[in-house]
Formats: C-alpha cells, structure tokens, sequence
C-alpha cells in the first residue's frame, strides 16, 4: 500500500517543510477530468568529460519517457567520433538505425552509418568540441528515438542527428563515448536531465 | 492552487497545474492516409511526435499538422531540409510542418519533432530524423497559429492520398 506523508506548517507534523512526499505515483486531474502522472524531472549530477573513454548515466527508473544529454565543451584527445550508447542491464551495441551530419563552410557531409552506436559528432581533430543536446524519447516497447544538434566549437560546425533503437528491456542507462572507444574526454561536461 | 489528496492515490488540483508526461497509443504506419492523435487535454504545452521506420506509398513529404476541432491546413510557416554527402536542399510548406523536404517511396525514415506551445494558440515545432541508409540527416523547424486550443495531431502526407506502409508512430504530451 502506498504511502502519503504530508508537512507542512499547517500540520502538526515536521512544521515548516511545507512538502509532500509519497511513495507511489501522483495523478493530476484538472478542471476540465483531464488525467495525467505528474511531472517527475530529475537533473542528474554533472559529470566532467575530462577523463576516461566513456561517460555513464546508470540507474535510471523505470517510469522514464524522455532522457536529454547534455554537453558543454565536450573534447575528446582524438578524432574518433562522438556516440551515444543505451542499455537495459547492460550497455547495449547493436541494432542503432541512424544519421549523424554535419554542416560546415557551406557544406554537408554525413557519417557512416553505425548500428553498434548513436553517432552524434564526427570530429575533425582533437580541437574539437561539442555544445548543445541529444534528446531521446520513447514510443513505447521499448523504442527509443533520438533528436538532437550539436555545435562544433572548434570549426564553427553543426552536427545534427536522429535515429532509433529497440531495446532489449527497460532502459536503465545511458553511455557516452567514442567510437573505437579508445579516446579519452580531455574537455568539458556532460550531465542528463530525465523526465517522466 | 487547490490541492486534494484522497484514498484512491490520486490528486485534484486547478488547471494550470503542472503534469507529467503522458504517452498516447503507439500507431502501425502500416495503412491508410493519415494517422491521428485526438482528444489531447488543454492543458498540455508540448507535444513530442515519434515515427520508427516510417515510410509511404510514394514521393509527398510527409506532414504533421495539429488542430482545433479539426487538423489546420494552412498556415504553417516553416522550413524542411535535409543534408547528405550530396548536399543540402530546403523546401517551405504551408500545409504542415513537413518531416524533410523530398521524399521517396522507398525511403524509411525515423525522428522526432517537437510541437511547443508559444504563447496562446500559437505553436512551434521543430525536428531532426534519420533516413533508412543512414546517409540523410533531416532537420525541420515550422511555426503555426490554430483557430482555438489544440486537441489534436494529425500525421499525413501533403497530397493526402500517398498511403503509410510501414514503422509506427506515437505521441507523448505534457
């Protein structure tokens, strides 16, 4: 059975609170009975892409239907490109369906398409780095689609991408790494915000 | 703000209040003209449309157009584009914000475009998707006022009669 705590300064618990928790799952309903789970939006904690081959997100709940990744500066010591990994359990590297371009000088080239990846940055050199966001949503059965622009500080450039991946259970975390997986963050953050 | 809470794990509160993030029926893209999403609450402020491996009978670009009663066919002020080794190309439409700027029958395509809603009834939508050999980037971005609150989302093609066959589509709105 679910819980309800409630505190605030017109109770008689934990005066000064002024807080609700609950163990369980809110509903909203508004004036017109139109019904829906409240919001639930977690900013997890900043991680710096200064060192490593890959960034994790891991533990994330079940209830979630929206992931934005988030990058700041993000540099890598080489040129392999950036991707972006998902998982149920384990990291998983294969069945990624998408598109990866980039836009510089007046010109679009697009990456080789990779099934073992998401790839969100194809890097011209280890000067490069990468600004803005990737935002996964679900369509449900576990299919997540991916949307998303990147700048490329280090040219001037655009990388925009999309794409989709059935996964093989619940997503429950996120990888940012390199292709090839050997390149190491040398710059910048990367944090997650996820929402339900 | 009035809030209640009662027995049955639910909360009643005044319009205006902030909920979550509501998933619709995921729908096969498999047949027919058009696909919809209706019944969609007032309050919702964004809409998030998802198509997988969606595809059609032949060469219409296709569209997601919202409404108010009825899907708006007009007034969409916006551009699609879509950029590849070969090249960039940039189309307007007016009848929809439209996933790419050509399309063909066989191409495949999966993304995601984002209805926000402005100020009113005025909405903004913008996108990227990915075409089937993954050598096509598509990026969209479109703006449209509809004659009163939104309620729905149509999925179509510009000619309307270019018919789905293949992948799905759902929605999610908060």
């Amino acid at each position: 059975m679910s819980i309800v705590a409630l505190t605030s300064d017109t109770l008689v618990a934990s005066p000064g609170a002024g807080q609700i928790e609950y163990n369980g799952q809110f509903y909203g309903t508004d004036s017109n009975a139109s019904r829906a789970q409240m919001q639930r939006l977690v900013l997890a904690t900043s991680q710096a892409s200064t060192s490593g081959t890959s960034i994790d997100f891991t533990g994330l709940p079940a209830w979630v239907k929206r992931i934005t990744v988030m990058f700041n500066g993000v540099s890598t010591s080489g040129a392999s490109n950036i991707q972006i990994q998902l998982g149920a359990g384990a990291v998983q590297s294969s069945g990624y369906l998408g598109s990866c371009s980039r836009i510089q000088n007046v010109s679009a080239t697009t990456a080789a398409p990779s099934t073992s990846a998401f790839l969100i940055a194809t890097i011209n050199t280890n000067t490069d780095t990468q600004n803005g966001s990737a935002i996964f949503s679900t369509i449900g059965s576990n299919i997540w689609t991916l949307q998303g622009i990147l700048w490329s500080g280090g040219y001037n450039a655009q990388h925009m991408f999309a794409g989709a991946v059935t996964l093989s259970g619940t997503l429950d975390r996120v990888r940012i790494t390199t292709a090839g997986g050997t390149d190491t963050f040398d710059a910048g953050s990367i944090n997650i915000l996820y929402e339900g | 703000m009035a809030t209640t809470i009662d027995g049955s794990n639910s909360v009643t509160i005044n319009s205006g209040s902030v909920l979550g993030i509501t998933s619709g029926t995921a729908q096969a893209s498999t047949s027919g003209t058009s696909i919809n999403f209706t019944d969609i609450p007032s309050w919702v402020k964004r809409i998030t449309v998802m198509y997988n491996g969606f595809s059609t009978s032949g060469t219409s670009v296709p569209i997601v157009q919202l409404g108010s009663g009825s899907p708006t066919t007009s007034g969409y002020l916006g551009s699609a584009s879509q950029q590849s080794g070969s090249g960039v190309s940039v189309g307007n439409f007016t009848t929809g914000c439209a996933f790419c700027n050509t399309v063909g029958a066989a191409t495949t395509q999966r993304g995601v475009i984002v209805c926000t809603s402005l100020s009113g009834n005025t909405w903004v939508m913008t996108g990227t998707g990915s075409w089937s050999d993954n050598t096509v980037t598509t990026t969209t971005s479109f703006g449209v006022t509809l004659g009163g609150t939104l309620d729905r989302v149509r999925i179509t093609t510009v000619n309307g009669t270019d018919t789905f066959d293949a992948g799905s589509i759902n929605i999610l709105y908060e």
